[in-house]
């Protein structure tokens, strides 16, 4: 789910990474010395999980893991999140340098509205953690991938039927997202709960 | 603040998505791999070259597109140093006119310049460009945590 070079308007690019500063701005603000290293072990799942590849079809997919790290991190996953992709970017060129801001931003809006909508009914106990963690990580990739499908949208009428494709390509990613996320956020309650206090 | 800054946020996201649609006609496209270039033609009917079209490759598997150019003045593009990895390239001639072709990656040359020489393959290279991102990381956070502590004082 990388936007690669050359492809978006110079206008996306900037907002994106317009966004994606202010973002970050706000998740340095809200990052303090007791979740530094938890935010840093996350970035670097969300850097492995790219590599972690699950045959579907003809084709392959790869764990995103944006909700979860959404749920565990909360702002600062603008800061984990764009670090990861910079690492992608100029290792394996998944990505790009130019459309990091847009690509951060695809995957960090998700996340914080995974931690703003979603973390509260953990800490207040309304719906079994499980429960939460799979709606976490299949909302978070769905929205991912239409904010992706708009992004290309605004490259031209060429890229609507990539965009289709995306969407329908992300269907089986969602199921599996979303079971990952449930039981590592279950696991995460069971033998560290104060990994999801406020 | 915060909710605010949440509805800031979603509200030029939502600016940015301009939705459109497209339609298809009948356009020809031939391509084939040609001195380590991808190149190709697009034809408007028999004797028509389909002049300053879009051309984009992408991957068939992520749907990554993956470059992107345009038809010159007699219908032909070039794709230097195209990826090496079966590929769909699309023609979008303006008005609902748009083909597609299917591509194989072309045959790598099998002679090695440096024979003898031990390479890492991909199997070797991912660990290591692994191992070399979460080091680079885990650096970053310390950083971040020292530059925080600083300005804490």
């Amino acid at each position: 789910m990388h936007i690669s070079e050359g492809v978006l308007p110079l206008t996306t690019l900037g907002v994106g990474y317009a966004l994606s500063a202010a973002g970050t701005a706000i998740g340095l603000q809200k990052l303090d010395d007791r979740r530094m290293a938890s935010t840093a072990m996350l970035s670097c799942t969300f850097f492995i999980a790219s590599f972690i590849h699950i045959p579907i079809g003809p084709g392959s997919i790869h764990l995103v893991l944006n909700g979860l790290l959404g749920l565990l991190c909360g702002w600062p996953s603008f800061i984990a999140i764009g670090t990861a992709l910079f690492m992608q970017a100029i290792l394996f060129q998944y990505g790009g340098l130019t459309t990091l801001g847009i690509n951060t931003f695809i995957m960090a809006l998700p996340a914080i509205l995974s931690f703003l909508l979603l973390r509260p009914l953990i800490t207040q106990k309304v719906m079994p953690t499980p429960l939460v963690g799979f709606i976490a990580g299949a909302g978070s990739v769905l929205l991912s991938a239409l904010l992706l499908a708009g992004s290309l949208a605004t490259a031209g009428d060429a890229f609507i039927p990539a965009s289709r494709l995306i969407l329908l390509a992300n269907t089986p990613l969602l199921i599996t997202d979303g079971i990952i996320s449930a039981i590592a956020l279950q696991f995460i309650a069971t033998v560290k709960p104060d990994m999801l206090q406020p | 603040m915060k909710q605010l800054t949440l509805i800031f946020i979603i509200t030029c996201s939502t600016l940015t998505i301009a939705p459109a649609t497209a339609s298809a006609h009948r356009v020809s496209l031939f391509s084939w791999h040609e001195q380590g270039a991808l190149k190709g033609e697009a034809w408007l009917g028999a004797d028509t070259p389909v002049v300053n079209a879009e051309v984009f490759i992408i991957d068939p598997v992520t749907a990554d597109t993956l470059r992107r150019t345009r038809t010159s003045s007699d219908g032909s593009f070039s794709f230097p140093n195209p990826p090496a990895i079966a590929m769909e390239i699309i023609v979008l001639a303006g008005h609902g006119h748009r083909a597609s072709f299917s591509s194989l990656p072309a045959q790598a040359p099998d002679k090695d310049p440096n024979p003898g020489s031990p390479k890492p393959g991909p199997a070797v290279r991912l660990p290591i460009g692994i191992a070399t991102g979460i080091a680079a990381i885990a650096a970053f956070f310390f950083l971040l945590h020292r530059w925080k502590q600083r300005h804490a004082r």
